[in-house]
């Protein structure tokens, strides 16, 4: 386990907790010396130390819902901007720090509670919360443990009708090209060229092209054009063989 | 002037009271959580409810010009359903939390069952943990019985008396409600509870000091303009204009601002009106050019 330098810093009662806190180090270190700051640090801390020694859903829902009250005001640094960019979550404004925080939580659940609890809690969230705790738990899932078992929710969100919703998992974001089935790939590829998303955005397509997935683009690209539509540049580009 | 209605079951309203309301002056409101006018059967229900208070419905209000607040509870009727009541209470905590919610509310008696008093009694205690102002529903039937209890129970509950707002007042509430210490509201209805003129009367006896006025208006006939008829009617009456902003304006923004989640500075400005904006690539707009003010 690596103990960035922050972690050194700390006075000893904050870290010699009696609970035994599973935050992983990197997000943690993430947060860096924003934990050493009095009132949003004490509370994003205690919040992860409940989490920690119970995890229901009562325990992480309270913290993550207010996460934007909280830590209002409260700016990311520079490196825990570009992780929030590799991410694929907004690291400007105040939407950075609680996108970190609440993937923070997230993952300090997923370390603590046994495999099927933490899929059933994890889906729970998502399809209760609004959509900024949807997008920021989305732009999470690639990084917690056994993400395979996440992958219902995480194709069951790319039926939203919300683009920032689907935006979330489609672009920016390595789930679906590492743990969706082939078929629920193709549908996402498809909600993104009908959703005028430029196919740049899909991480990691090239590796999923499929013969289906061109068939399926070829398909749209001729009924575009029979309707005397423009069909979408990026088709050629990304899904090689389909005609513009 | 600027006046705020802040009792007004907006998600009933339609887009026309919204247009209406801005007109006449009103700049905020504050959408308690009611019942829909039929029993919900399924927690779940509020969850998707209570969402649109603190989505959707802000946002409607804002395409008008007007800032959003809202109380969340479960009210007094759904109170009576045993398993649904556990388990709406169970939810509020969350919801409790986020941006836009000002209070725990509407909740009270309705019937004075024990059932809804224990509603009552939990979510007293759901204000004190989550730091927030109370709003108190007092019943249509037994209302002076009804109101006294409800104050007996905010006494014991230890929520301070000055973050209640007792609503619905009539001649016969106001004293005991005013002696006890917290603020008194004040239904204005096209028929029941209370009218404009009466209204008039109860300042001139009673005076400004947490005295709060809301049309209630929600999906049965009433009159989401109410704060404004109001605002004529003691202007006709020969009421100061600074005890009718005090009353129509201030008083409301004071008493929820115990929140921690009013910006004031905010209410005190022009809100800009953008309707080319979208709500999940929603629109409120169905063809029309948008109005953009700033």
């Amino acid at each position: 386990m690596i103990h960035s330098a922050w972690l050194s810093r700390l006075p000893a009662p904050h870290y010699t907790s009696r609970v035994p806190v599973s935050v992983d180090p990197s997000l943690e270190s993430l947060l860096g010396d924003l934990l050493l700051r009095r009132d949003p640090a004490s509370w994003m801390r205690e919040a992860l130390a409940s989490v920690a020694e119970e995890t229901s859903f009562d325990r992480i829902v309270v913290p993550y819902a207010a996460a934007p009250r909280r830590l209002r005001g409260v700016q990311v640094k520079l490196e825990q901007a570009e992780a929030l960019r590799a991410m694929g979550a907004e690291p400007l404004g105040a939407r950075g720090i609680v996108a970190l925080f609440r993937a923070a939580l997230l993952l300090t659940l997923c370390r603590n509670a046994p495999a099927e609890r933490r899929v059933e809690l994890v889906d729970r969230l998502f399809r209760t919360g609004d959509n900024d705790e949807r997008i920021d738990l989305l732009v999470a899932l690639p990084f917690l443990p056994g993400p395979a078992d996440f992958a219902p929710t995480a194709v069951e969100a790319c039926r939203t009708n919300v683009l920032d919703v689907f935006t979330a998992i489609a672009c920016e974001n390595d789930f679906p090209s590492r743990w969706f089935s082939e078929s629920a790939f193709n549908q996402m590829v498809m909600k993104a060229l009908f959703s005028s998303i430029h196919l740049s955005r899909v991480r990691g397509l090239a590796a999923r092209v499929n013969p289906e997935l061109r068939r399926m683009a070829a398909d749209y690209a001729a009924e575009r054009r029979a309707a005397n539509r423009s069909v979408p540049g990026d088709i050629a580009t990304y899904l090689e063989g389909v005609k513009p | 002037m600027k006046l705020f209605d802040p009792h007004v079951h907006m998600t009933s309203r339609t887009t026309d009271d919204y247009a209406a309301m801005s007109a006449a002056g009103i700049a905020a409101v504050i959408e308690p959580a009611f019942w829909l006018g039929q029993p919900r059967t399924h927690a779940g229900s509020f969850e998707d409810y209570f969402l649109s208070l603190v989505g959707w419905e802000r946002f409607r209000a804002k395409q008008f010009g007007i800032h959003h607040f809202c109380t969340l509870a479960l009210n007094p009727k759904e109170s009576n359903d045993p398993t649904l009541a556990d388990e709406v209470i169970a939810l509020l905590p969350r919801y409790l939390e986020k941006d836009g919610v000002v209070g725990v509310g509407e909740i009270g008696y309705d019937d004075v069952t024990p059932a809804e008093e224990r509603a009552f009694e939990r979510q007293l205690e759901l204000a004190v943990r989550h730091d927030l102002p109370v709003l108190v529903h007092t019943p249509h039937r037994d209302k002076r019985r009804g109101t006294e209890r409800s104050l007996d129970l905010v006494r014991a509950s230890g929520v301070a008396v000055e973050r209640v707002l007792i609503d619905h007042n009539n001649e016969e509430t106001l004293p005991g409600v005013l002696d006890s210490g917290c603020w008194a509201g004040h239904s204005i209805y096209p028929n029941t509870k209370m009218d404009e003129q009466r209204m008039v009367a109860l300042v001139k006896t009673f005076g400004v000091q947490r005295m709060i006025v809301n049309s209630a208006a929600d999906w049965g006939v009433s009159d989401p303009l109410k704060v404004p008829k109001t605002a004529a009617a003691m202007r006709d009456a020969g009421i100061s204009a600074a005890d009718i902003e005090t009353i129509l304006w201030r008083n409301p923004i004071d008493f929820f601002s115990a929140s921690g989640r009013i910006d004031r500075r905010a209410l005190e400005g022009v809100a800009a009106i953008d309707q080319t904006e979208l709500w999940q690539g929603n629109s409120v707009l169905r063809g029309q050019t948008p109005r953009v003010e700033r």
